[in-house]
């Protein structure tokens, strides 16, 4: 669906290339978690998904058309959710009925019950809404539109932590065979049950571009273990109740992915990471 | 299955709607729900802007009614009230062709901006549009506000015969001859692109950095004439065309239509660019 192709880009000519030549491809029906450092690239790489930066290098098309000419036809099968963003002062409802217009696939039922579950009223002023309540009414907004392509750059900031919970089940009933969700956040927690892929950006390159399920099945997280119990551990952290580990998975038993300990991971030992999945940098 | 027929968690059972082929550069359509888009998101912004200009109008016709002692010319018929409509009118539609930098000034904004479904094209046409004709006509209505306030208002407080004269009297005047009603529209349009184009260059204080601009532009220009004029070939060419025979044969009039064509030209060619400009219109990563 969406083909990202030798993607070059820099924000200054004299400074160091944010992306170095990326490859990737997001298939649909599967949530992809965008992982990354602060200032990494995250954000710039969903705006250019979007067709709201244009590459140095290299291509982004979806369904084989460039994302970068902005045609309608493609902008109507992509929704982001930008971290920051202003509302229009209007209603709920006159925001959905002048903005739904344009997504083909938009389903007011649908919407109606993301309110529900956020616990949101359906008679507000947008523009007199905090801003997690903003990011509500736009997340909801965006899965309503049932666009192939949804982006959404680091969507629980600004949620309360109730909230967050409510996102994760709002993704959940939001997603279908047809869509691709790729949430990019910096906190990593808030990903866990929810992603089917895990996409971490470092250095200008893909580290990692794997589901988990192939994760869990290669790699088995502990935690609460003895020193003695991680002498083999690829990785592991020393925390109140023990040690908190990654481990070579040789039993087969799949543990619960623990996304924060596998983003360290990556991020401290690339060239291990890489070798464990044998997936060379793209 | 077919593509969207159904969701996930069997919520709605959508069907794909029969699509037409898409046009992507302009669909009379698109452009319709585009318009009444932002009319929505608008509406409350421009009543203020409707108040504040009858307002500040009818003051200024209250005050100047002062200077009419027999009270028999209504307010808006003075030359100064008159003027003051006319260079109030280009500032507004100055600033409402700036207008646009508002919309894609902060990224926060200019992302939401992009994003919708519809062509360059359609943007930056709804732009002119409202530019060109939903601003001048909220200014001339709340001219025609102001002056039956201002005349009230007088009649109450001074105890003045109630005169309000005919509405916009003396403002249409232009409509007597073809060349004034070109020229207003040709200026009117020069100014809104001019300032289009501006809010696509700088959209911080893209107003006052266009009004700088063209102030500098004006020194430039003066500059080179005055230094070039001295030139003998220049002076000879600059005397053949304006002082000499070929200009002279020109009625003054047919002089004045083709400052008109130029500068409809010249807005061609900015709202050209002003266009290009916004097709090639990116997020700024202010982050960095």
């Amino acid at each position: 669906m969406l083909q990202i192709e030798n993607l070059e880009f820099s924000y200054h000519k004299k400074k160091s290339l944010i992306f170095d030549g990326i490859n990737l491809s997001i298939h649909p029906g599967a949530v992809y978690g965008l992982l990354g450092k602060n200032g990494i690239g995250k954000s710039t790489l969903l705006y250019m998904m979007s067709g709201l930066m244009f590459p140095h290098k290299g291509s982004i098309r979806l369904d084989g058309v460039e994302v970068r000419r902005r045609l309608p036809e493609t902008l109507e099968k992509i929704f982001l959710v930008p971290e920051e963003f202003d509302l229009p002062s209007i209603s709920v409802d006159a925001y959905v009925r002048r903005n739904s217009v344009f997504y083909p696939h938009f389903d007011r039922r649908q919407f109606d019950q993301y309110l529900t579950d956020f616990e949101l009223e359906k008679t507000k002023n947008l523009a007199k809404t905090s801003m997690g309540q903003k990011k509500k009414y736009l997340v909801s907004f965006a899965l309503a539109t049932n666009t192939p392509l949804l982006l959404m750059d680091e969507p629980t900031n600004g949620m309360d932590i109730p909230s967050k919970s409510q996102f994760r089940k709002v993704i959940a009933s939001g997603m279908n065979e047809q869509k691709s969700i790729i949430i990019s956040t910096h906190q990593v927690r808030d990903l866990e049950n929810m992603i089917d892929r895990i996409v971490i950006l470092e250095g200008g390159r893909l580290l990692l571009d794997v589901d988990t399920d192939t994760v869990t099945s290669q790699l088995q997280f502990v935690k609460g273990a003895t020193e003695a119990d991680t002498a083999e551990a690829l990785y592991k952290v020393s925390t109140i109740a023990g040690y908190s580990a990654i481990l070579p998975n040789e039993t087969g038993n799949e543990s619960p992915l623990d996304i924060e300990m596998l983003f360290n991971y990556a991020i401290e030992k690339p060239e291990e990471i890489l070798r464990t999945f044998a997936n060379p940098v793209k | 299955m077919s593509e969207y027929d159904i969701t996930e968690n069997g919520m709605t059972a959508t069907t794909a709607p029969t699509r037409p082929v898409t046009n992507n550069y302009f669909s009379p359509k698109r452009f319709g729900r585009y318009c009444s888009k932002q009319i929505h998101e608008w509406k409350r912004g421009l009543l203020l802007q409707f108040f504040a200009l009858a307002g500040v109008y009818a003051l200024l016709m209250f005050l100047f009614h002062s200077t009419d002692k027999a009270a028999m010319t209504p307010s808006i018929a003075s030359t100064g009230i008159q003027m003051l409509v006319w260079f109030g009118f280009f500032i507004y539609t100055a600033k409402s062709g700036s207008s646009l930098a508002e919309q894609i000034g902060l990224r926060s904004k200019r992302v939401l901006y992009l994003v919708v479904p519809a062509s360059t094209a359609e943007k930056y046409i709804a732009h002119l549009l409202w530019t060109l004709i939903l601003y001048p006509i909220l200014f001339f209505a709340a001219i025609i506000v102001a002056q039956y306030v201002s005349e009230t208002a007088s009649a109450a407080i001074r105890g003045e015969a109630f005169n309000p004269g005919t509405p916009l009297q003396g403002l249409l005047t232009v409509w007597n001859d073809l060349y004034s009603i070109s020229t207003v529209i040709v200026w009117t349009i020069s100014n809104i692109v001019t300032f289009t184009l501006g809010a696509t260059l700088w959209q911080k204080n893209s107003f006052l950095k266009t009004i700088a601009a063209l102030f500098l532009l004006g020194i430039i220009i003066i500059f080179f004439y005055t230094v070039f004029v001295g030139k003998t070939e220049l002076e000879s060419l600059f005397t053949y065309l304006v002082i000499g025979n070929y200009l002279d044969r020109l009625h003054k009039i047919d002089i004045l239509w083709i400052i008109n064509g130029v500068t409809m030209i010249e807005s061609v060619i900015l709202g050209y660019i002003g266009y290009m400009r916004m097709k090639e219109l990116e997020i700024n990563e202010t982050k960095r």
